[in-house]
């Protein structure tokens, strides 16, 4: 008979460490989590994402944790009150113990397009989680941020105006930035062990960012000094709006789970501060967007007493967005296919590397607006594994992806990108 | 002490493994943090449509306002340079009186001329003038006439017309053409001097117009020229200047005496004013300082727009400005202040008044055909409404307001320079110009505040 884990007893938890070690070595191991943890903290924006930032709505950040990174992405159906996974809110009613996420990863990416190639490396921080568990483990709350979108990219090339008979010469310079996140609030309730189910609101936040920079070379007086000045515009906007995510979670049998999430389609308001360098007029103006709905659904199966195989699939129709035609045109819906396997942990006495997880997957997606005239595909593959924290006071986990974006004959651009994801989920018992 | 413990038997421990892997992933986000990304190169420019494409131009001919600012601030009799000859339209002859009574000491009165050897008359030019040469290069040569005036100076009533003087030269050799070098010795009748022990109304030196064919305003030292060692080229700093009368004696051998001036002036009997009406061009002048000022008409130019770069120009009409090199500086200059002023203002007030957007260096008004000046952050200011008086540009020489332009030993009131610039009504091609390349903002101008 397979036990949830959720219903495993938290005294004598495996990963306990034995009796009597060291405080040297109680030290050690929580400088090296807060080591790692004010190191996440500390990463700033990014420094560069992909080419295909530059357009539309950015690149999707990847939100979640190491261990369901880990195994392809698939986590609506996940059942860990230990170790839970945020993508779906329902999972977190039988939660036992005040939980914190912090998730992270680093990337190194290769760009190539115009002919050229672009190596860049960034660290982000993106998930923050937490959740406090209510009424005798029958409910949860939650809060946290989680980046959704980024639109980090730059670029720079030769150019030339054209000013009357004389042919200025100069560089273009074109920086995008900004993150788009949410900061979900919810609340996540067990009717039964077979069903619980989930609700937030989410606030949506965040910005985009233009700059334009055009750097003129040309000396027209012939005196040394270049003499036309250089014109910058940029335009700033600020996102504004609030979603609302419903999610539930059902195991109707021992060996399965499903689960499933709705985000209803909203709006979202979008400010606009316009300025040209060395120009006194500013303008601000405002519009709405329509984001269109999501949803997404999955299940896992346990085949063996520490194998399970899951599978999510992620939609939003952004065919039906609507809001700014210059986006809308090239938008198509935006789906992802994840699947993968996951060993559990064990804790054998001298089990070695036996006990450790093990978790590998794949993801299919399809970018949710076009580049080149064509859909961007992308396709990732995953492996992880995790350590327990002592006295199942939570988990590290890591993972490394390797993901193929983009087609360089189909969209003018393609991205390779190594990804390193670590996170860390801490359970405080004494609530 | 922490590492203690650490070992590689330890490492086979898995209770290491979390700190482990906790650093090295540390140490991989770390290294990971953006230091070591590519600087933006053309990656991506070509799945993003540029927003700006061409430069726009416009070139503006037309005026708004003009006008003209004389400086009044040096007494005319205080001048340190005196100018004699003729340039274009300006006349101007020297006037000197000397004060024979401390001569006196010296010389007796009742002496004759035995004891003479020379008596001279003798003019530094300063350097600009030395050996200045026509455009033709070849060197300037003038006759000058130096007569007694029939009246007593009166230094208050110039500039002004040329005093009446006795008809007799008191030249020794009259007619003889003389290179402008310094210093310039003429000679004398000493007979004259003992006409001026009796009587003595002061002397004009004039460029006889019929003799001297080079045209060309000559300066010389005055009595208060006080810049001998950087714009005269004498042997010795200790030299008395001026137009100064020097006295050899035969006895004692070789004893040599100079007299300099009580009073010397130039009259300025002819000067062209500058002009009022921007279509008879722009002049620009020192020594008697009159600096131009302008407004083009910017109504044609769209609101909300980036200069990128705007050029006021000018051309140099080479036949008509003279003078040594100068520098020129552009400034903005408040028009209520401009609007303001009667005949003249001070130096003071104008230093107040102006400031300055750029200069030009080492101007030679024989050469120079075309002067711009870049005023694109000026202009800028203009179109974003900075001004809540607005502005007029100014052409000024480098005063001491203007530090960065101001290299010269001397001010501008010292040596006279002018530049005639062609006026509205001349050639497109040679007219007054401001040339703006801007960028039309659109998007400002439909939801801008």
């Amino acid at each position: 008979m397979f036990t949830p884990r959720c219903l495993a007893s938290l005294p004598g938890f495996p990963g306990d460490p034995v009796p009597g070690t060291s405080r040297r070595w109680l030290t050690i191991r929580r400088l090296s989590c807060l080591a790692l943890a004010a190191l996440c903290c500390w990463t700033s924006p990014a420094s560069a994402q992909g080419p295909f930032a530059l357009l539309n709505l950015g690149s999707s950040i990847q939100v979640h944790d190491a261990r369901i990174t880990g195994r392809g992405g698939w986590g609506m159906a996940e059942q860990d009150t230990l170790l839970p996974g945020f993508k779906n809110l329902a999972s977190l009613a039988p939660l036992q113990g005040v939980t914190i996420l912090l998730s992270g990863y680093a990337e190194g990416r290769d760009s190539q397009s115009d002919g050229t190639g672009r190596k860049t490396r960034r660290v982000l921080t993106p998930t923050v989680r937490a959740a406090i568990p209510l009424l005798g483990n029958r409910g949860a709350l939650t809060a946290g941020f989680l980046g959704r979108r980024a639109t980090e990219f730059s670029y720079t090339q030769p150019q030339t105006w054209q000013a009357g008979d004389l042919v200025v010469e100069g560089t273009e310079d074109f920086l995008r930035d900004g993150t788009q996140f949410e900061i979900p609030i919810g609340l996540a309730w067990r009717f039964s062990p077979i069903i619980a189910v989930g609700a937030s609101v989410n606030l949506v936040r965040g910005s985009i960012n233009e700059t334009l920079n055009n750097f003129f070379d040309t000396d027209a007086d012939g005196n040394g000094v270049v003499d036309y000045l250089p014109r910058s515009r940029s335009v700033n906007d600020e996102l504004s709006g609030t979603s609302s995510t419903f999610a539930f979670l059902v195991s109707p049998f021992p060996r399965f789970q499903l689960g499933g999430s709705f985000t209803a389609a909203h709006e979202v308001e979008m400010k606009r501060h316009l300025e040209i360098g060395g120009v006194a007029a500013k303008a601000d103006s405002s519009f709405s967007v329509q984001m269109p709905l999501a949803w997404s659904a999955g299940c896992n199966i346990r085949f063996s007493p520490r194998w399970r195989f899951g599978l999510d699939y992620d939609y939003q129709a952004y065919s039906e967005f609507s809001g700014r035609d210059d986006w809308a045109a090239d938008m198509v819906d935006e789906w992802t296919w994840a699947c993968g396997f996951e060993r559990d942990r064990e804790s054998v006495r001298r089990g070695g590397w036996s006990n450790l997880p093990i978790r590998f997957g794949a993801a299919v997606r399809q970018w949710g607006y076009k580049v080149g005239g064509n859909e961007i595909d992308e396709l990732q593959l995953t492996f992880g594994s995790g350590f327990p924290l002592q006295r199942g006071s939570g988990h590290l986990d890591f993972a490394i992806s390797h993901v193929w974006v983009g087609d360089l004959d189909r969209n003018g651009s393609e991205d390779r990108i190594w990804r390193v994801t670590v996170s860390v989920i801490g359970i405080e018992k004494w609530w | 002490m922490f590492l203690k413990g650490l070992s590689l038997r330890s490492l086979g421990n898995r209770r290491w493994l979390p700190p482990l892997w906790g650093l090295t992933a540390a140490l991989v986000m770390a290294l990971g943090a953006g230091c070591t990304s590519e600087q933006s190169n053309l990656v991506g420019a070509g799945l993003h449509e540029a927003r700006y494409d061409s430069l726009h131009l416009l070139k503006i001919l037309d005026f708004d306002d003009f006008g003209n600012l004389e400086i009044e601030d040096i007494p005319f009799t205080q001048n340190r340079v005196l100018y004699i000859g003729r340039q274009g339209d300006e006349r101007s002859a020297i006037l000197v009186r000397y004060d024979f009574e401390t001569w006196l000491d010296t010389i007796q009165a009742d002496t004759d001329t035995s004891n003479i050897k020379r008596f001279n008359l003798i003019l530094y030019f300063p350097n600009h003038y030395n050996n200045l040469r026509a455009l033709d290069g070849t060197t300037i040569t003038k006759v000058f006439q130096i007569q007694n005036l029939a009246a007593p100076l009166d230094s208050t009533v110039y500039p002004g017309d040329r005093p009446a003087v006795e008809p007799e030269l008191i030249n020794a050799t009259p007619n003889d053409t003389i290179d402008i070098n310094s210093p310039q010795t003429i000679p004398l009748r000493p007979e004259v001097l003992l006409g001026w022990y009796a009587s003595h109304n002061g002397i004009m030196i004039s460029e006889d117009e019929d003799l001297s064919v080079d045209e060309g305003l000559m300066g010389v030292a005055s009595n208060e020229f006080d810049f001998a060692g950087s714009q005269l080229e004498l042997d010795d700093d200790d030299t008395t200047v001026g137009v100064v009368l020097q006295i050899e004696f035969k006895e004692p051998a070789g004893y040599t005496d100079v007299l300099r001036p009580a009073v010397d002036l130039s009259t300025w009997d002819h000067i062209a004013p500058a002009p009022d009406d921007p279509s008879e061009g722009i002049v620009l002048r020192t020594h008697l300082r009159s600096y131009p000022y302008l407004d083009f008409d910017l109504s044609t130019l769209p609101e909300n727009v980036l200069i990128n770069r705007a050029v006021l120009g000018v051309y140099n009409d080479t036949t008509r400005s003279y003078g040594p090199l100068t520098n020129i500086i552009c400034a903005e200059i408040d028009s209520s202040f401009v609007a303001s002023v009667v005949d003249s203002v001070t130096l003071d007030d104008l230093g107040d008044a102006v400031a300055s957007v750029t200069g030009r260096t080492s101007l030679d008004p024989y050469h120079l055909q075309r002067l711009e000046f870049n005023i694109t952050r000026s202009l800028q200011r203009v179109v974003n409404g900075v001004f809540e008086d607005p502005i007029r540009y100014i052409l000024c020489a480098a005063e001491d307001f203007f530090p960065t332009y101001d290299v010269s030993s001397v001010d501008p009131d010292f040596q006279l320079a002018r530049f005639h610039f062609f006026g509205t009504t001349a050639l497109d091609t040679l007219r007054p110009y401001l040339d703006i390349t801007y960028t039309r903002i659109d998007e400002l101008t439909e939801g801008g505040e």
